[in-house]
């Protein structure tokens, strides 16, 4: 993933996303995803 | 509170605790009894460590500015996405000041009752930052 081999860990991380909608379909998106941790989880980036 | 008066309580929030550097604004916002799900470990739980925690991001960018893109509330949740910018001038979970300027993203999410945040929840864009500050290679 984004050039990391894999690693065969099992990671849980969180995420918030905005949607807007015009005319019943999805039109803009905005999201929030807690990489950092994901990264640590898979040992990439040290933790804190 | 109505959706209107949660939106003011976070506006007040972010103008008073971030852009004019006053925190009391979290005793103001946040319940004593709040539950945070966002916090790093190292710090206590509840309104004492997202205390610190704004702390010590004002303390890194002194010249922080908070800006609020969106607002979004209903029932008794508040949505804030915004976006902020400073520049690291004092040191920051143990980064020294790299002088740079830096622009970060997040979304937090509020639960109120009885007038205060009783539960928070929020992701920003810690990566961003990190590889902003150089401490991470970009990807």
């Amino acid at each position: 993933m984004m050039g990391i081999p894999s690693t065969g860990k099992r990671v849980e991380i969180g995420s918030i996303d905005i949607i807007r909608f015009e005319d019943g379909k999805a039109a803009k998106h905005w999201g929030e995803t807690d990489v950092m941790t994901m990264m640590q989880q898979l040992g990439v980036v040290p933790a804190q | 509170m109505s959706t209107e008066q949660l939106k003011s309580a976070a506006k007040r929030f972010i103008e008073q605790g971030f852009n004019q550097k006053n925190l009391s604004a979290v005793e103001e916002y946040f319940s004593a009894d709040l539950v945070d799900h966002a916090l790093p470990p190292t710090l206590p739980p509840g309104r004492e460590g997202r205390k610190m925690f704004y702390a010590a991001f004002l303390s890194a960018f002194p010249d922080m500015h908070v800006h609020i893109d969106d607002l979004l509330a209903e029932g008794d949740k508040i949505v804030a996405r915004w976006s902020a910018h400073g520049t690291h001038k004092g040191e920051l979970m143990g980064i020294p000041p790299t002088g740079k300027q830096v622009n970060v993203t997040g979304i937090a999410i509020d639960r109120f009752e009885n007038g205060k945040s009783v539960e928070h929840w929020e992701v920003f864009d810690q990566m961003g930052l990190m590889q902003q500050l150089g401490v991470i290679p970009a990807a």
